[in-house]
């Protein structure tokens, strides 16, 4: 019985995003020395923690079986709103708190819409893709908008050699998988992302919990703006385009089912994340052709979501035939 | 007395499903709820579960007047309602699942998080009371139907509850692990418990309550000691008229000419099997769940792979299975899972009974005869006597079980197929639905055409069937022609292993 | 039971919205058409340079006395495509449009074939060269090569070789294909004073060049000579600079030549406080006035060349002030 000896194979299924985080890590460590350098990890990371915020948010709305597309434009709105106000001459506290604000605004938006108007989160969160985007382009008027050096410093300031948006990075990632571990709430999202039918009968309350996601989702979105714009010092009219998808993708490398109810943010979505943004990080070390960098992109996420597949189909012949898993 | 329905009536609409139901429950007995469906019996379980309210009437519980207006506030006066379907999350743990609205909690920082300690200490309790001996950690994905089925009713017993209703427990166990459950139930009813126990399965019924309330129509038909029931009674007090042979006969014979022969057939744990059908044939396949008679069908079927094995159909052998192809030979397969595999759901009856044929109705260019087909799709779903309000709007999830599976019958039917594949055609149906299912499956193999037929209830088998083949472990443990027909060995071949590990 | 109200209101604040959005159409559509009228359709105005565009474009057509109607498809071809149709129906007598892509456009030059009206395609060339329309693009390939070419001559002076970067847009945008050439040519010249060590794809994304120029600069840390194939790059390229020291005007000797393309108010102020050696301009003005004179030639029977191709110009701290008033990010910015 070839399926059930072969247990190296199964694992290695299972781990298939580790096992390909592994190969990626020694190619580049082999094709280019500074690869694996301290500072070349710092940097990783720092790019890393925009993307590793917002997928974290993500992650929860993906494990109630929905999708938020509309995290690019909140990140947009919050990047357009903070610098206008900064660059107005409001205190950088105040613009903060008014982006967070904006990221829970959209975040119950999103939820609200999804849960009261029963409309399908795809469509909901396209439209509120398209209003943030447009709104923010209305208030930047199309412009690109500089900002003041203030904002620039919080990007590089650093705690004992740790640049503050690892520190952000690392605070999201903690309460996340806090949150989805070890609390109630955590444990409903999962059983919400099964099946919003038996959630209910099991008396959970499924419309609080999916409000909750999206505004956890929103949240992240605006705390990953501000990141990413304190450390590029600009807002440009396609700031945030197609970050969505970028965190969906990482999210989904991470193990993440969109199906809903399967997935973790630590490891998984923190382990999606680092692959994507080491492929970038590597390429680049060994100047390799720009026409190779999406082919390698799309290669990598179209392995992992193949050994998945694969996977999955595995483990419902073993489960026909009767022989569970252990 | 614990409970006491006093004059419940309920109507939906303009429609009386109770009528006036009068019935009490004791502390430490079974109580057996019988009837066909659409008799009333889940919607009386559906009151006193909180899940409806009642129309008129009241309930009292230990005296008290009971008027439960959710299901969270029947649980909290102390009613624990099993479904049929059970509902857990896969996805999560045990002990997760049993705590999932009310985990223990522990504060740490000001902040509460879940007390997984606790909450493994009395998972483990709960579990050993029901006698299943699994970690609390163990993801539910991992379990099989009937541990499931074991959490489900641990879930209940965590809330202490004085009265728990249990509704078709059995269909998806083994008939051991039923007996394990029926333990348990026993073991419940010493501790003073008192079970409500819904099932269709007349023999279970006896077998284990110690009273037995026949509803028919919204009304209460009967309710004695179970001890003055017979399984024969109590049918008729179901159907409401003398059914006669219950498994009608039939008196063809075979042709002896082969139809379909299988020889090799072999995946996984499954064979190597050899066997074949007559024309005119009712084959019978008998084993415990697990023993691989679906699994084998399904790859007759082309819907599994298999690793080796041929299959010929009147002697020519066949190549790449697969459904739409045994469909144009004449060979029709009514699966056991009529929900997800046999049906669409949400779709209309029409559309569903013509789903097989439309490519044979056609007029020029291909376009579908939709006249013609409808008209002779409405004759077959009458004639299997499917009973709907409205033959092309009606959609299939309104109709009761027996109801789906005659939708299901009439599709196939409708193909004339030469051999009608049925895998557990009769499970989750009411009496009445059963015996018209009998009665055409005799009318099929009269006109020529032949059956196989996968059941797990012995009786249908020996009622209907020419040849039995008993399969155990993957393998045919033994063949029984109809005049060696014995329960007593049927069952040993079933539960014991295959003739090779005998000899 | 309880949200019906709530649900029926919904429907009438909605329906109302719907109506007095249909309102707004049609008075939209009841515009008379007397004088010579022009549709200027844009794929996008998600950069400044766009807007700058659409801004210069309205600006000309003004200066010639010509009405016009404007639409913009979002990115969406498919809207572009129904957008001048419906200019057509309403009897427009000249066509701009900066189309999505080089494909998509096909069947819109077509339908204005067929409709008899001259259309001016902006800023992009048509995938097949069928039918009758006029081209206006800069010529992206020799503006660049002109750009490096000043800024390898810069190298040469200093004494000392270079090792050098490229930011390259989105590689399906055959403008970003051909700065990339002709920077690639432009340092083929100069071989012996500029090594190329990185290339950066950035798909026209700030986020992705930041990461991009933070890493190279991680794996090469001694590169001094970086052109970028869009000023709106900018910003990320400083504040990777900042991170490691590099970020100084001309003279410093930590200085880093840096040169860009576009011409936006970003690089005009770059190069004024010197931290910007050269930036390769399109001729938006140069390009506006030529795409509205190329329909009021085609409407008074004037014969035109079906490629009108922008030489564009190089700025840089020599010609500044004598560069600038045609530079349309120069303008911007004093707004």
């Amino acid at each position: 019985m070839k399926w059930i000896t072969n247990k190296t194979v199964q694992s290695l299924l299972h781990h298939s995003t580790f096992v390909l985080f592994a190969i990626v890590l020694t190619v580049f460590g082999l094709l280019s020395q500074s690869f694996f350098s301290f500072q070349n990890l710092i940097n990783v990371l720092t790019q890393a923690s925009s993307l590793g915020i917002i997928a974290t948010g993500m992650t929860f709305v993906l494990l109630t079986a929905g999708i938020d597309l509309s995290v690019g434009s909140i990140m947009f709105l919050a990047g357009v709103i903070s610098s206008k106000m900064v660059v107005a001459g409001f205190p950088l506290w105040m613009a903060f708190s008014v982006v967070l604000a904006v990221g829970i605004l959209f975040g119950l938006m999103n939820g609200f819409l999804v849960v009261r108007a029963k409309i399908v989160p795809f469509i909901v969160t396209l439209a509120t893709f398209y209003m943030g985007r447009g709104l923010g382009l209305f208030l930047s008027e199309t412009r690109a908008i500089n900002l003041p050096d203030s904002f620039l410093k919080i990007g590089s300031t650093q705690f004992f050699g740790i640049p503050f948006p690892i520190i952000a990075f690392v605070c999201v990632v903690v309460i996340g998988h806090l949150l989805l571990t070890k609390t109630v709430f955590g444990k409903q999202v999962y059983a919400v992302g099964h099946s919003t039918l038996k959630s209910k009968k099991a008396g959970i309350k499924v419309n609080g919990i999916l409000l909750k996601a999206y505004l956890i989702c929103g949240l992240c979105a605006s705390i990953g703006g501000l990141v990413a714009i304190s450390q590029l010092g600009a807002v440009s009219p396609t700031f945030g385009l197609q970050s969505e998808f970028m965190a969906i993708a990482a999210a989904v490398l991470g193990g993440t089912s969109l199906f809903g109810g399967k997935g973790t943010v630590f490891p998984g979505t923190l382990v999606g994340v680092l692959l994507v943004q080491c492929i970038q990080n590597g390429l680049v070390m060994v100047n390799a052709d720009p026409y190779l960098y999406p082919l390698i992109t799309g290669g990598v996420i179209f392995l992992v979501v193949l050994i998945d597949s694969l996977r999955h189909l595995q483990q419902q012949k073993l489960k026909r035939w009767g022989i569970h898993q252990k | 007395m614990l409970l006491e329905f006093k004059d419940i009536h309920k109507s939906f609409g303009e429609v009386a499903v109770l009528k006036g139901i009068r019935l009490a429950l004791e502390t430490g007995s079974v109580l057996g709820l019988v009837g066909e469906n659409g008799a009333g019996k889940s919607t009386l379980m559906n009151i006193l579960g909180g899940i409806v309210p009642l129309s008129s009437g009241k309930m009292e519980l230990s005296g008290k007047v009971y008027s439960p207006d959710s299901p969270n506030d029947a649980q909290t006066n102390g009613i624990a309602f099993i479904h049929q379907e059970l509902n857990l999350f896969p996805n999560l743990s045990i002990a997760e699942n049993l705590f999932i609205v009310n985990f223990p909690k522990k504060k740490v920082m000001g902040c509460h998080f879940l007390d997984r300690k606790t909450a493994r200490e009395k998972t483990e309790k709960i579990l050993s009371q029901v006698g299943l001996d699994v970690s609390p950690n163990m993801p539910v994905a991992n379990l099989t139907a009937a541990q499931r089925q074991m959490v489900e009713i641990a879930k209940a017993l965590s809330t202490n509850p004085k009265i728990v209703i249990f509704d078709e427990p059995t269909t998806s166990l083994t008939r051991h692990e039923a007996q394990k459950l029926f333990n348990l139930i026993r073991s419940l009813k010493n501790e003073g418990l008192a079970i409500v126990f819904i099932s269709h399965n007349l023999d279970d019924v006896m077998q284990l309550t110690d009273h037995i309330a026949v509803l028919r129509d919204g009304e209460l038909i009967a309710h004695d000691e179970t001890t003055s029931y017979t399984i024969p009674t109590l049918v008729n007090l179901m159907i409401g008229r003398d059914m006669g042979d219950f498994i009608p006969r039939r008196d063809t014979v075979t042709s002896g000419e082969t139809c379909l022969e299988v020889s090799g057939l072999k995946a996984g744990y499954i064979g190597p099997l050899d066997f074949s059908i007559e024309k005119g044939e009712v084959l019978g396949f008998y084993g415990l769940v697990g023993a691989g008679r679906s699994e084998m069908i399904r790859m007759v079927y082309g819907l599994d792979p298999m690793e080796m094995g041929t299959l010929r159909w009147n002697g020519r052998k066949m190549h790449n299975l697969n459904p739409v192809k045994w469909i144009k030979q004449g060979v029709a397969f009514l699966t056991e899972n009529r929900q997800d595999e046999g049906l669409m759901i949400d779709q209309t009856i029409a559309k569903n009974v013509q789903l097989a044929v439309l490519p044979r109705y056609t007029k020029s260019l291909n376009r579908v005869d939709y006249k013609e087909v409808g008209k002779r799709s409405r004759a077959q779903a009458d004639a299997v006597n499917t009973k709907y309000q409205n033959f092309t709007t009606q959609v299939v999830s309104t109709l009761s079980g027996g109801n789906q599976q005659k939708v299901v019958l009439a599709k196939w039917l409708l193909t004339k197929p030469e051999l009608l594949i049925l895998d557990e055609p009769t499970k989750g149906i009411d009496i009445g639905a059963k015996h018209e299912i009998y009665t055409l499956i005799n009318a099929l193999v009269k006109s020529g055409s032949s059956t196989v037929l996968i059941s797990s209830e012995i009786e249908e088998l020996l009622g209907l069937c020419d040849r039995i083949i008993v399969m155990s472990e993957g393998r045919i443990s033994r063949e029984f022609k109809k005049e060696e027909f014995e329960r007593s060995a049927i069952l040993e071949a079933a539960l014991h292993h295959t003739e090779e590990e005998v000899l | 039971m309880g949200n019906t109200p709530k649900i029926k209101r919904t429907i009438f604040h909605g329906t109302a919205l719907l109506l007095s959005f249909i309102g707004l159409l049609l008075s939209a559509c009841s515009k008379k058409l007397e004088r010579t009228t022009i549709g200027i359709s844009f794929e996008i105005l998600q950069t400044e340079y766009w807007v700058a565009s659409i801004e210069a474009m309205k600006d000309a057509s003004q200066k010639n006395k010509a009405d016009y109607l404007e639409a913009v498809a979002n990115g969406d071809a498919n809207r572009q495509f129904e957008q001048i149709n419906n200019f057509i129906s309403r009897g427009v007598d000249g066509i701009v449009i900066a189309p999505k892509d080089a494909h998509t456009v096909i069947p819109i030059i077509k339908a204005a074939n067929r409709a008899n009206i001259p259309i001016v395609i902006y800023n992009r060339l048509p995938a097949e060269n069928k039918g009758s329309y006029t081209t206006v693009v800069a010529d992206n390939y020799d503006i660049t090569k002109k750009t490096v070419k000043y800024m390898c001559e810069m190298a040469r002076k200093s004494g000392n070789k270079h090792k050098a970067m490229i930011l390259i847009g989105d590689l399906g945008d055959i403008n970003a294909v051909h700065r990339r050439n002709g920077f690639n040519d432009a340092i083929a010249e100069y071989p012996d004073t500029i090594e190329l060590v990185a290339e950066i794809p950035t798909e026209w994304n700030q986020e992705k060049a930041l990461a991009g120029v933070t890493n190279a600069l991680q794996a090469h840390p001694d590169i001094s000579f970086i052109f970028s194939s869009s000023d709106f790059l900018f910003p990320s390229i400083i504040s990777a600079l900042k991170n490691v020291d590099k970020y100084h005007p001309t003279g410093h000797q930590k200085h880093v030549i840096l040169g860009g393309f576009d011409g936006d108010a970003m690089a005009y102020k770059m190069l004024v406080e010197g931290y910007l050696d050269a930036d390769g301009v399109q001729d938006v003005y140069y390009e506006c006035d030529a795409s509205i004179q190329a329909i009021i030639d085609r409407l008074d029977g004037r014969a035109v060349k079906q490629t009108i191709s922008d030489p564009g110009f190089v700025i840089h701290k020599d010609n500044l002030k004598e560069m600038a008033p045609k530079m349309w990010g120069a303008n911007w910015a004093k707004q």
